[in-house]
């Protein structure tokens, strides 16, 4: 059995990249572009956070600093594949490259940093509180947004290429706009991370868009949304769930299953959850 | 009116003019491969050209982006999965060319204003808005996109070969219906079709393209 604490410790990691997951979704899913920035964008949200927070800078204003940063990360790999007319894969790994030094500038070379006297934003309050406080709003506006006017260009944008000039759609702008919304929400959730963890690390980025996209992957097949706006909803869920199953692999002992088997144990559950699923559909 | 002055496009077609007067519908027809989509794209702004004019109503939109000039020409694609958005419901479809020219808020009256652009169709769909788009037939998402290429202000309709995906019942559907939006909008027609059955029946004007001229 998981501990209750284990649970919401699994609860509140599963929200933080429930918002990774979304800004993961809005790039591969809404604007159809294989973004690979978020690894680097991740780090650079976390990296920001700390160094504001070393600096006695309010942990939430920090965590607006790390949004914009990860904005300004999707509006250089914008500029790289629409202006410089270089791939969507390539600009993102350019980019995610390049912010790995550019994320050292920012802590001064620390590779890592510890907020154990400085204040953050979990030092005060319930973690889960604050954390839904924060990603409710964030998911809502969101939502609205998309259900706009212009979210509906967004996602035209990634439905068909051909179909978007001719409804007076600016492409190149579009997909700039997409990529800065999405690594924006990747960078926030990077910068929460490290608030809540108590900690940066340089590595924290690591595995960000493969557990983005499980997540994604996952939410899509558990909740019935068809409309995509709400299927935003449906990341977040994702994102809870797949932390739920690390925790459940984690905790296999029982069945003589060890910490290094974290990766198999979580990938089966994970195929199993789909399975499930797409039998059910077929029935 | 409509001017091609001198336009040239790679080497598909060079120092091709055509002048179209305001509320003409010309048909452009053509053995595959002589440059008609090319010429279509040409217009659309798809593509640019390499020297020449282009003259929409006294604008020079040589110049402009496609996105720009969808401010005043409106485009029908041959394939209609291109056309439409397959993924959207039939209401967001309308929405987006609803909103070509510029960003306006959908309003009660607004649905009302698309079914009954849709009620000319005599399909039903004004009562299928929120049915997705890849649910419907090819031809009525042809005749979908032609009521989206005409829901909001143009100055010249561009209709690229519209039925060449279409079986030939269904393509007379949506010729029929295409020569009754126009009758009701008279705004300019450019007209690309490769199908000799429509040339007598269909347009003010037909002109024949042979290896990148015009006749």
């Amino acid at each position: 059995m998981i501990p209750l604490r284990e649970l919401f410790t699994s609860v509140d990691i599963g929200m933080i990249y429930g918002i990774v997951a979304i800004g993961i979704y809005l790039t591969f899913r809404t604007i159809n572009f294989a973004d690979l920035t978020c690894d680097g964008s991740f780090v650079l949200g976390a990296a920001v956070s700390a160094a504001l927070i070393k600096y006695g800078i309010n942990p939430y204003f920090a965590l607006f600093v790390s949004l914009v940063s990860g904005g300004i990360a999707g509006l250089f790999t914008g500029i790289l594949n629409v202006k410089l007319k270089i791939s969507d894969l390539l600009s993102g790994i350019i980019i995610a490259f390049i912010l790995y030094s550019i994320n050292l500038r920012i802590t001064k070379n620390f590779p890592n940093i510890t907020f154990i006297d400085e204040t953050t934003t979990f030092s005060d309050l319930n973690s889960t509180l604050i954390i839904a406080t924060i990603a409710l709003p964030l998911l809502l506006c969101l939502i609205r947004l998309l259900f706009s006017g212009f979210g509906l260009r967004l996602r035209t944008v990634g439905y068909n290429k051909q179909f978007a000039p001719i409804s007076g759609i600016n492409v190149k702008l579009m997909t700039i706009f997409g990529l800065m919304l999405s690594n924006s929400m990747i960078s926030f959730g990077g910068g929460l991370f490290s608030q809540y963890q108590g900690f940066y690390d340089m590595s924290q980025g690591a595995g960000t868009l493969v557990t983005g996209l499980a997540s994604v992957v996952i939410g899509e097949k558990i909740l019935p949304f068809k409309k995509e706006p709400l299927i935003i909803f449906s990341c977040v869920v994702g994102s809870i769930l797949y932390r739920i199953f690390i925790n459940i692999a984690l905790h296999g002992d029982v069945f003589g299953i060890r910490t290094q088997d974290l990766n198999l144990i979580t990938g089966i559950m994970i195929i199993a959850m789909m399975a499930i699923k797409r039998r059910k559909q077929n029935a | 009116m409509l001017k091609l002055i001198e336009i040239s496009v790679r080497d598909i077609f060079k120092n091709l003019s055509l002048s179209i007067s305001r509320g003409e519908f010309v048909l452009i027809t053509g053995s595959n491969g002589v440059g008609k989509t090319t010429l279509f794209n040409a217009i659309s702004g798809a593509i640019s050209v390499k020297k020449g004019k282009i003259i929409l109503n006294d604008n020079d939109i040589t110049n402009l982006p496609q996105h720009k000039r969808s401010t005043m020409i409106s485009s029908v694609l041959q394939d209609p999965r291109l056309g439409t958005v397959g993924e959207m419901t039939i209401l967001e479809n309308l929405n987006i060319s609803y909103m070509r020219r510029k960003y306006k808020r959908i309003s009660k009256n607004v649905v009302d204003y698309f079914r009954e652009k849709l009620s000319i169709l005599g399909m039903n769909l004004e009562n299928r808005l929120n049915e997705y788009a890849k649910n419907l037939s090819g031809g009525q998402r042809q005749l979908l996109s032609l009521v989206m290429a005409t829901i909001s202000d143009y100055e010249l309709l561009l209709l690229d070969e519209i039925t060449a995906s279409l079986d030939p019942k269904t393509s007379d559907t949506v010729m029929e219906m295409t020569n009754k939006i126009i009758a009701q909008e008279k705004k300019t027609c450019f007209l690309i079709t490769h199908n000799t059955k429509y040339i007598n029946n269909f347009g003010t004007r037909t002109l024949k393209m042979i290896d990148g001229k015009l006749a």
